[in-house]
């Protein structure tokens, strides 16, 4: 290292740190996925009373309805700009009655995939990393080490499985509202016909397409909750660590779900288009 | 009161704290002394941490949404249109959201942790015990910050996005790249990119003021820490969904 130049060297140092964190989040989400049998097998319970907490939030957010409630109005208003954009869009070329088409279109494929990926790191993720964070910082997790309960599969593992099986009802819901809003929007508001928005809307959209936006949504719900148990249970440096700890996760789920949610996207539809108006 | 009425009291006055401490920041920000130093500091500072996320965000937000719209198109026969497409999804819609998802999630999670973190460390109270008003030093050169990060990050992403969506059209879905530059301007002007950054200003504005309050309301510890960072990025884009499309209604009202 000493022939090095200075700025070469610490070039180096910080391109091994990088490596060195590659290598700790592989680590760590090998072991979280290995810890899956033992999850079931010894902490059904905490895995139960962990969906409960995620589909309801804790604190501040239960008292508006929890994740449910907060996920399903983000679709709904995402929705309702679909919607809106849709018809503004397409009536300017003369063609607003089939703007029911493209709202079922944006809101299945698109927006309800999209924001819902935002809203699970928002909600679910940065919940799960400020929780085992707090439970880091004041030794508990020393603690469960100390009376011989392997730490990762009870905290980390359960998590990840929870948050997979809280997704399907999430899903509907989420679902369901940026359909609602879709309908409330353009019936009442832009007063296209309910016999056409029915038609239109159900005439294009193909149920695998809510198959599909349903297992981008799932891959997307397991790099959120990996990447916010990692940061939760990696926390260091007393309080102001695990608020630290809560932004830098959810700003590496936001980028990861993006990412994620692309390359489903593209190896989804690209070979696979269900969508055909020309017959 | 019962306890169901103090619970329910309870968000409404969080919220009217909130729009007092904007109205106080509003006032002081144009009648005392403004920190420059702070302002600069903190828009590099929020800046820093949301250029990785913004990159990454526009690319899987704008990419997906021009790559799924040209299958739609193509099925049309009206892949010429891929650009006017992509100017409708990069500068009125996505543009403006992303932005709020990355200052919200990157800038707003970084000012709430460093807010909380000073006020558990009761710095905050040492400064005040020192004469000096933190809303002055902290929140206003923050919003400020916030304020024109959003705006710069807006742009960015709206040419992000064009250009995105032109070497992705262009190259894996067959687009001439003519058609793909001529039709941008078909759907968007000057007045759809004001509105854009418009919304951009309004949305680093809650954004900011948001991290501000519960980064200096924390308490309880470690736990109230975390937890404050997860409220204020949970509110700020609960808040700002709604705030969009009202903005896009009038818009679409109006223009």
């Amino acid at each position: 290292m000493s022939l090095m130049s200075p700025r070469l060297g610490s070039m180096v140092r910080s391109s091994n740190r990088a490596v060195e964190a590659l290598g700790e989040h592989g680590l760590f989400y090998a072991r979280v996925f290995a810890g899956i049998p033992r999850a079931f097998r010894k902490h059904p319970g905490e895995i139960l009373r962990l969906i409960a907490e995620l589909g309801t939030g804790t604190g501040a957010l239960a008292l508006v309805g929890g994740s449910v409630v907060i996920v399903t109005s983000i679709t709904f208003f995402a929705g309702a700009v679909a919607a809106a954009q849709g018809f503004e869009s397409s009536s300017s070329i003369g063609v607003g009655s089939l703007s029911p088409l493209l709202a079922a279109f944006f809101t299945a494929r698109l927006s309800t995939p999209l924001l819902a990926g935002v809203a699970l790191s928002v909600t679910l993720g940065a919940a799960t990393t400020s929780q085992l964070g707090a439970m880091r910082i004041s030794e508990e997790i020393d603690a469960l080490e100390v009376m011989a309960i392997p730490s990762l599969p009870y905290l980390a593992t359960t998590r990840v499985v929870a948050g997979m099986i809280v997704i399907t009802p999430l899903y509907v819901f989420a679902t369901l509202g940026g359909f609602l809003a879709d309908y409330l929007l353009l019936v009442f508001f832009y007063d296209v016909g309910q016999g056409n928005f029915s038609h239109y809307s159900f005439l294009y959209l193909h149920p695998l397409d809510i198959v599909f936006s349903y297992i981008q949504v799932l891959g997307m719900v397991v790099v959120v909750m990996l990447v916010h148990t990692f940061y939760g249970y990696t926390a260091k440096g007393g309080p102001a660590g695990v608020g630290e700890a809560v932004g830098r996760s959810v700003r590496a789920s936001l980028s990861g779900v993006m990412i994620v949610n692309l390359l489903i996207g593209m190896a989804i539809y690209a070979n696979f288009n269900t969508f055909h108006l020309a017959g | 009161m019962s306890s169901a009425a103090v619970a329910a009291g309870k968000p409404v006055r969080a919220l009217g704290d909130v729009l007092a401490m904007a109205l106080d920041a509003l006032v002081i920000m144009f009648t005392r002394r403004f920190s420059w130093r702070e302002a600069v500091q903190q828009a590099w500072f929020i800046a820093r941490v949301s250029l990785v996320p913004t990159l990454l965000v526009m690319l899987g937000f704008t990419l997906l949404v021009i790559f799924e719209v040209n299958l739609l198109l193509k099925d049309l026969g009206a892949l010429d249109l891929a650009g006017g497409i992509a100017g409708i999804a990069s500068v009125q819609q996505i543009g403006p959201f992303v932005t709020v998802v990355v200052v919200a999630g990157a800038g707003g999670t970084a000012i709430c942790a460093d807010l909380a973190a000073r006020t558990i460390r009761e710095e905050i109270a040492a400064m005040q015990v020192l004469g000096i008003d933190p809303i002055q030093r902290l929140v206003v050169p923050r919003m400020v910050a916030a304020v024109l990060v959003s705006l710069v990050l807006n742009i960015l992403i709206c040419a992000g996005g064009l250009v995105g969506g032109f070497f992705f059209s262009v190259y894996l879905q067959d687009v001439t790249p003519g058609a793909y530059v001529a039709s941008i301007p078909l759907f968007t002007g000057i007045p759809e990119f004001a509105v854009s950054m418009f919304k951009a200003f309004v949305f680093g504005l809650i954004a900011a003021v948001i991290a501000c309050y519960r980064g200096l309301t924390v308490s309880g510890g470690s736990k109230g820490v975390g937890d404050a960072v997860n409220q204020a990025v949970v509110i700020t884009v609960a808040v700002l969904v709604p705030v969009s499309l009202s903005i896009s209604l009038v818009q679409f009202a109006v223009l």
